[in-house]
């Protein structure tokens, strides 16, 4: 007896196991890099505060909790550890975002990271647990063959698989903050958000926003919660669903006061995109570098006709 | 021969074992995914999967502003021997540079609304501010603005509460 039919199965291996150029991994790469090498700063800045022998929260205090031990920094609290941590993620981050050992950048960007968050929990959001899941993703990513600095690492033989593990993530992402809000009586009639945007604690501006504009944008963002995972897998549907996350995910950044989530949503929205998707963006981008140095080389040359030129 | 026989039997002994272990990891993975959400099936599975989801952080729990947030700005007071004092407020907000350093503050410094928490870590936090910015004492402050209900009317008023001092000697 078969569990899968043939139809199934031929579906199964074309969106696991299609070849992948690497286009879309470069471009999420290259924003993925930009983000952790933002946050790596960030972290950098904080060293001794978060992390160090003498942090906010002392070492000793996590000692015995659930996986602390995955931390050295709680075992063995030190300046130069702390510093060893912040400034390696700010090392491999630089290396990601240009393209040189990528690979091995996401390793110590996920090593790093995890061993940060074990250390000082209390700062860490749901973004943090995305951004350290799509660097162990990416690990298993075509990363330098693309846009790369250290020329397009040859000899890649592999899949769309590890795209297809992000893609999944973050979709169910979607699907089950929509489910949750779903469940909840002020979600379903449109008033959540009015809540969400008085907190002096979240809102960037906070205020009581009334009447039908917070219906409209509790609905909204339920209606795209439910409708990109499905939409985005559309060919003909993938531009808008994205074009839609962007503007979500910009609106929550300008007017929420939260790091992290909404720039790693975006970024990992590059490997949504198909290669021949990918490949149009980076053209573009080539495209658009290759005008300007045409327009420089325009420039010069008529500068040196026109020094040529006698009085 | 069904398709997956059939690009089974087109893989080197290497890449059978590279497509096994990628199998076994999207299976293991989505299953976590899955059962990481609720609440119930977390418990229950926490004894597998506890090490993975949590350990290496590999689940993911969302549904953030599910319930309303809190509308409490948890302050840290710092007073110095002058008699001036200095406010640490959850929320990053002022200049470009503040925003940037102190992105992180307010997850940390939110959670002392809760006596459990305050409890535990207070007393080293507060000791951390003064050494930080030089007080002779701390304490936190909880800053609640006026809550209006659907209708626009004050449903609480504002507050403004000391709970928890430490001296910094």
């Amino acid at each position: 007896m078969r569990i899968l039919s043939d139809e199934t199965q031929r579906d199964l291996l074309g969106f696991f196991g299609a070849e992948s150029r690497g286009a879309a991994a470069a471009l999420f790469r290259v924003g993925y890099g930009l983000l952790a090498t933002w946050t790596a700063l960030q972290a950098v800045v904080n060293t001794s505060r978060y992390w160090g022998p003498d942090a906010m929260v002392p070492a000793a205090a996590l000692v015995g909790k659930p996986w602390a031990w995955l931390s050295p920094l709680v075992g063995w609290p030190s300046a130069w550890l702390a510093w060893a941590h912040t400034l390696g993620f700010l090392a491999a981050a630089v290396a990601l975002t240009v393209g040189v050992v990528p690979r091995m950048a996401a390793v110590v960007i996920y090593l790093a990271n995890l061993s940060l968050q074990h250390r000082n929990p209390l700062t860490v959001n749901g973004g943090d647990r995305l951004f350290l899941v799509l660097a162990a993703f990416a690990v298993f990513l075509p990363l330098g063959r693309r846009l790369s600095l250290a020329g397009g690492g040859s000899g890649w033989k592999g899949t769309v698989w590890a795209q297809r593990m992000v893609q999944l993530q973050v979709v169910y992402v979607y699907l089950e903050s929509a489910a949750k809000k779903l469940s909840e009586p002020r979600w379903r009639s449109g008033w959540a958000l009015r809540d969400v945007l008085a907190s002096p604690v979240y809102a960037e501006w906070p205020s009581w926003v009334g009447g039908p504009l917070v219906q409209v944008l509790t609905w909204g963002t339920l209606a795209f919660e439910v409708g990109f995972p499905f939409l985005v897998f559309s060919k003909r549907w993938r531009p808008w669903a994205l074009g839609a996350g962007v503007l979500f995910h910009v609106g929550i950044h300008a007017v929420m006061l939260l790091p992290m989530f909404s720039a790693v949503m975006i970024v990992s929205y590059a490997l949504f995109l198909d290669e021949e998707e990918a490949e149009r963006i980076i053209r573009w981008l080539r495209g658009g570098r290759g005008r300007s140095a045409r327009g420089r080389t325009r420039r010069r040359r008529s500068a040196s006709a026109i020094a040529a030129t006698p009085p | 021969v069904s398709p997956f026989a059939e690009a089974w039997g087109g893989l080197s002994r290497r890449r059978r074992i590279v497509v096994a272990l990628g199998v076994a990891l999207s299976v293991w993975h989505l299953g976590t995914m899955l059962t990481y959400g609720n609440d119930r099936s977390r418990e229950v599975t926490a004894p597998v999967t506890g090490f993975y989801v949590d350990g290496l952080r590999a689940g993911i729990l969302w549904g953030m502003f599910v319930r309303a947030p809190s509308h409490t700005d948890v302050l840290v007071q710092v007073e110095r021997a002058d008699g001036s004092t200095v406010d640490v407020s959850s929320v990053a907000r002022g200049s470009f540079a503040t925003r940037f350093v102190d992105a992180r503050l307010r997850k940390l410094q939110e959670r002392f609304n809760e006596p459990g928490w305050r409890e535990w870590l207070g007393p080293s936090y507060l000791a951390w501010w003064c050494r930080a910015l030089g007080g002779v004492e701390a304490a936190f402050r909880l800053d609640t603005p006026e809550l209006l209900d659907d209708a626009g009317r004050v449903a609480t008023p504002a507050s403004r509460e000391v709970v928890q001092r430490a001296s910094c000697r």
